[in-house]
């Protein structure tokens, strides 16, 4: 569970980055955030994972702030940046074990748990060369493993979509969705509507560093026009 | 008119230390894509997409067959193609040192667009894809949709008769992807031809007249999004793309 | 024509606007110019000293056209070493020749715009210590108008065949072997060759730094002379430009120059039929290689083992310097390379000069060696050579933007700068002992001092690499696309030579202020002063770890 509470952030004075956040997103749910590019998606995350310092207001993963607690927050979730371009010099099982080390997997479970993850992702017969010599979509792949080696209760991903093909997104989305349906939380940050829309159990749409929707797409489908084009309803909530 | 006969590309790489073994990255690719069409390029991660445009923009030589535009090819008339197609590729910021008002610039010297039209043609683009905010920043400051549209941008500086666009749209949020395919839908009614190559189905399902889709270097089906759905009895191209590959272990 | 100068005109822009900014140089064009112009004059003033005082002593034994013959095999060879570095770079590996391909342009267009771009990097060093050295002898010599003229000429002239000869060997080498993957390997090995030729070099003059009688130095300009005679017949441009620079005769200097043309324009054409051969070839099959070579092996069950995090931790940050040549040249090798080197030179230096090591070591030995100011010269060497350790300064700046990964593992920052700053503590131990070995050898000291001095240098290492990592964190370099603007063009780099300078200082004035205190007092006292300032550092690290990565994002 994560709860986002009065959080707000600028970088510049007086200008909010991000301000009066308020968000809760439950066991079992998976909620995907929304806003166009600049919104205070990436602002709202690095929040969530400790990177940015938090102005006001305060953050929970699963009880521990991340403000107070941070190190008890972090063994909490599992990050998946946007970016996949991590560890280049390091073999694919280097990186996989480096991750066990640090969120303490233990021993007995790091074999089956590393093949299960890369045989899903078709990358297992890759873990000896390089993370360098890999593709973006095998980049991406590698990072959402070291992410979730240690079967974190909350996963936050960012922007994980991108540059997976069909198939690799499709088995990361039955991941999300198991993942859920065994109790525990997933956020992710998308631009792409259909992705939220098929996925998500709740979403919430940030704009100008501002909370203007949360709730099921149904929701946000009768809050504004009914038959209304996706692309037109994210247009309308944006602008406005 | 592009024509693409029996396109082959076989590359040699180290299957281990000792051996080493040759594989097709495209192999027996035929198809045309006519004036005033949008012929979407699909396939997952590897299929040889890639490889395929960068044969057609003359980047790479194909092992064997012929590519053609209205009848040139690249061994007699290679510049003359190249003065009339924008290739564009991945995201990556090039230059960027440069404002992007530089960089068109620049474009429109190396393709000869002279001084009078190159400053009307820059004000043209600016406008068609949003850019006047951002015209005289430098391009190393710019998001990630506003690099997207800049490098598009410099591909157009020639007013060019075919587009090779791969991936044009990855990681962009709606609005700017919204812009970029708004602007292809508008060229392709002004009779141009353009290949499109993308992940998102929705996407091709939207905007192409024809698909093509590559797995492991071979064409594996080709017609419009309609006949592919009757075809592989399905109501969306995601679930035909599934069926199509058939739940292959598609890294391989 | 008119396409090739914008296309050279768009890559200097570029690569210098790059520079600019991986200098760490602001956009503002006055302080710019400022810290240019600083940079300029004093190399140009070391130059001329140098230059002065070596020409000085030519002239006063007639030999003055010696001089001319120097300057230009020094233009030859550092154009030589220079192209090495830059050219596969430049011709290989810009991120822009997948954008320049699909455009309307010939291939020979895109060559010779990056073969001006090599060039005119080559003639801005190339006027510092070539133009100015030959401006320099013109004075001196009270040369006539020709001799300028011909001096433009040279200059302008003997950098073009080195850079098409390297760049032709480069192309080869491309073209035949597939090295998507070999640059780095590539770059190691011509640096380990120059730095081999550089140590040969310096072993083979290491003899010219004593003072010498004039018959020994009328010997070595005979020597110097040869040498000049040997190679000059293996570089004919240098030979006729020689000639056109010493002659008394405008005819002679203008069939010497128009000489060096004919070959230089036939280096020049040869240079652009095989680029447009096999250039585009080797850049192709770079830029998208035939897939990656994937080994299909079995994991090793090995893998799978637990270790420390500590462990593990170090271990990824060795890995990552040690597989990255760059990394690898300026963080790890330097702590092996460098007192090695200056074995090689001090060594090699007693042998030639025609004094045996043994006796060396032995009048050393006769002196008093177990001495403060002993023990303090021995430590300012070594926290000379630890200045070129610059894993800590670029501990956080090495990671790029994947820095922000330090902040949402579960693990204490302050645990990860540790961690980060170990394998500099590492290497500073292993410079420490190599440098102690050497004296050890030539003063022959008491095992307890070797010790103290040990324990005093470790601790001075520490402190090291406790204040450089405060000093990455503050001002942190993660927005690169290339290893070098790191670990070479980071401005960061001066604070270890401070620190070091700041020790030696600190160092001196205890010398002075003790005068004979007991060798082992002595090192204690600076014990105990640099336990202190570590203990307080590393407060300071501790207490400020959140605070101190918020540069990190």
């Amino acid at each position: 569970m994560i709860e986002i509470k009065n959080v707000s952030k600028s970088y510049v004075k007086g200008k909010k980055s991000v301000e009066n956040l308020n968000l809760e997103i439950k066991n079992g749910e998976i909620f995907g955030f929304l806003g166009p590019n600049g919104a205070g998606k990436t602002t709202t995350i690095r929040m969530i994972t400790g990177i940015l310092n938090i102005d006001e207001g305060d953050i929970l993963i699963d009880g521990k702030s991340i403000k107070r607690e941070p190190l008890e927050a972090k063994k909490n979730f599992g990050f998946v940046p946007d970016s996949p371009d991590m560890f280049l010099k390091l073999k694919g099982i280097e990186y996989l074990m480096f991750m066990a080390d640090v969120y303490d997997v233990p021993q007995n479970k790091r074999k089956e748990k590393i093949e299960e993850l890369t045989k899903k992702f078709g990358i297992y017969n890759e873990l000896n060369n390089q993370i360098q010599s890999y593709s973006h979509g095998m980049r991406q792949k590698i990072v959402i493993c070291g992410a979730l080696l240690s079967e974190p209760k909350n996963w936050i991903l960012d922007e994980p979509m991108t540059g997976l093909d069909p198939k690799s997104s499709y088995d990361l989305k039955e991941m999300m969705r198991e993942h859920a349906r065994s109790g525990k939380t997933v956020f992710f940050s998308t631009h792409i509507l259909e992705v939220a829309e098929k996925l998500c159990d709740r979403v919430g749409i940030i704009n100008k560093g501002k909370l203007v929707f949360v709730g099921t797409f149904d929701e946000m489908k009768q809050k504004f026009k009914e038959n209304a084009s996706l692309e037109d309803l994210f247009l309308e909530i944006t602008e406005k | 008119m592009i024509t693409v006969e029996h396109i082959t590309k076989k590359f040699v790489r180290n299957k281990n230390k000792k051996e080493r073994e040759e594989f097709y990255a495209d192999n027996d690719i035929t198809f045309e894509a006519n004036d005033g069409e949008i012929i979407g390029i699909l396939g997952p991660n590897g299929a040889g997409k890639t490889t395929l445009l960068r044969m057609i923009a003359g980047i790479l030589e194909p092992t064997t067959g012929k590519i053609s535009f209205d009848g040139m090819n690249y061994k007699d008339n290679e510049i003359e193609i190249k003065q009339n197609i924008a290739y564009l590729s991945g995201n990556t910021k090039i230059y960027d040192t440069l404002s992007t008002y530089e960089l068109l610039k620049m474009c429109c010297d190396i393709y000869g667009v002279d001084k009078k039209n190159s400053e009307k043609r820059i004000k043209e683009i600016t406008k068609i894809l949003g850019m006047e905010q951002f015209l005289y920043n430098k391009i190393a400051n710019l998001s990630t949709g506003q690099t997207q549209k800049v490098n598009l941008a410099r591909c157009l500086v020639h007013n060019p008769k075919y587009y090779i666009l791969d991936e044009a749209t990855t990681g962009l949020d709606i609005i700017s992807s919204q812009i970029i395919l708004n602007f292809i839908k508008e060229e392709r009614d002004k009779g141009k031809t353009i290949l499109y190559s993308t992940h998102y189905m929705e996407e091709a399902e939207n905007i192409c007249n024809r698909v093509i889709m590559i797995n492991k270097g071979k064409m594996i089906k080709t017609g419009t999004p309609e006949e592919i759905k009757r075809d592989t009895n399905t109501t969306n191209l995601r679930d035909a793309f599934f069926t199509l590959i058939g739940g292959v272990s598609v890294e391989e | 024509m008119d396409k090739v100068i914008k296309l050279t005109k768009i890559f200097l822009k570029n690569s210098f606007s790059n520079m600019d900014a991986r200098m760490g140089i602001s956009t503002k064009s006055k302080s710019k110019i400022i810290v240019y112009g600083l940079l300029f004059l004093y190399f140009a003033g070391l130059i001329i000293f140098l230059g002065y005082n070596l020409l000085d002593g030519l002239i006063a034994i007639h030999q003055e056209t010696i001089f001319v013959g120097m300057i230009l095999f020094m233009i030859f060879g550092l154009v030589i070493i220079q192209t090495i570095f830059s050219c596969i770079n430049i011709l290989y590996f810009t991120k822009d020749s997948e954008y320049l391909l699909p455009l309307p342009l010939k291939p020979y267009q895109i060559i010779l715009a990056r073969t001006n771009v090599m060039l005119i990097a080559e003639y801005l060093i190339i006027f510092l210590v070539g133009f100015i050295p030959l401006i320099m002898y013109g004075i001196l010599t009270g040369a006539g108008i020709i001799y300028y003229l011909t001096a433009i000429f040279a200059v302008i002239l003997v950098p073009i065949l080195p850079v098409l000869l390297i760049s032709i060997i480069v192309m080869f080498i491309m073209s035949f072997a597939k090295l998507t993957k070999n640059r780095n390997k590539f770059q190691l090995f011509a640096t380990l060759l120059v730095l081999a030729i550089i140590i040969a070099l310096s072993i083979s003059t290491s003899g010219m730094k004593q003072d010498l009688t004039n018959e020994e130095m009328a010997q070595m300009i005979v020597k110097a002379n040869g040498m000049i005679e040997l190679v000059k017949g293996y570089v004919p441009t240098v030979d006729y430009l020689m000639e056109a620079l010493t002659t008394n005769s405008l005819f002679t200097a203008i069939v010497e120059i128009l000489k060096t043309l004919g070959i230089t324009i036939v280096g020049f054409i040869l240079y652009m039929v095989i680029a447009q051969k096999i250039y585009f070839k080797g850049l192709v099959g770079n830029l998208f290689g035939g897939g990656t070579s994937s080994s299909n092996k079995e994991i090793n069950q090995k893998e799978y083992r637990n270790s420390k995090l500590y462990k593990s931790y170090v271990g990824k940050e060795f890995k990552n310097m040690a597989r990255n040549p760059v990394f690898l040249m300026q963080c790890l090798l330097p702590a092996i390379l460098i007192p090695i080197v200056m074995v090689v030179v001090v060594f090699a230096g007693f042998n030639s000069d025609g004094m045996g090591l043994e006796q060396i070591t032995q009048m050393l030995q006769q002196m008093p060696t177990n001495t403060f100011f002993i023990a303090c010269i021995i430590l300012g060497v070594i926290q000379f050579f630890t200045m070129f350790i610059y894993i800590s300064i670029t501990a956080i700046s090495r990671d790029g933007e994947n820095a922000v990964f330090m902040k949402y593992i579960p693990v204490s920052l302050y645990k990860q700068y540790m961690y980060k700053i170990i394998p500099n503590i590492i290497m500073n131990i292993v410079t420490i002992i190599v440098t102690l070995g050497i004296a050890q050898y030539l003063l022959n000291l008491p095992i307890m001092t070797l010790i103290a001095l040990f324990v005093v240098a470790t601790i001075m290492g520490i402190f090291q690499s406790i204040v450089m990592i405060i000093v990455d964190l503050k001002r942190p370099k993660l927005n690169w696309d290339s290893e070098y603007a790191v670990a070479k063009q980071n401005l960061n780099l001066i604070f270890p030579m401070l620190l070091a300078m700041f020790n030696i200082a600190i160092m001196v004035g205890l010398v002075f202020l003790l005068k004979d205190i007991n060798v082992y007092l002595g090192i204690g006292i600076l014990g105990i002063l640099y336990i202190v300032t570590t203990v307080i550092t590393n407060k300071y690290l501790y207490n400020k770890q959140y605070e101190l990565a918020d540069k990190i994002i």
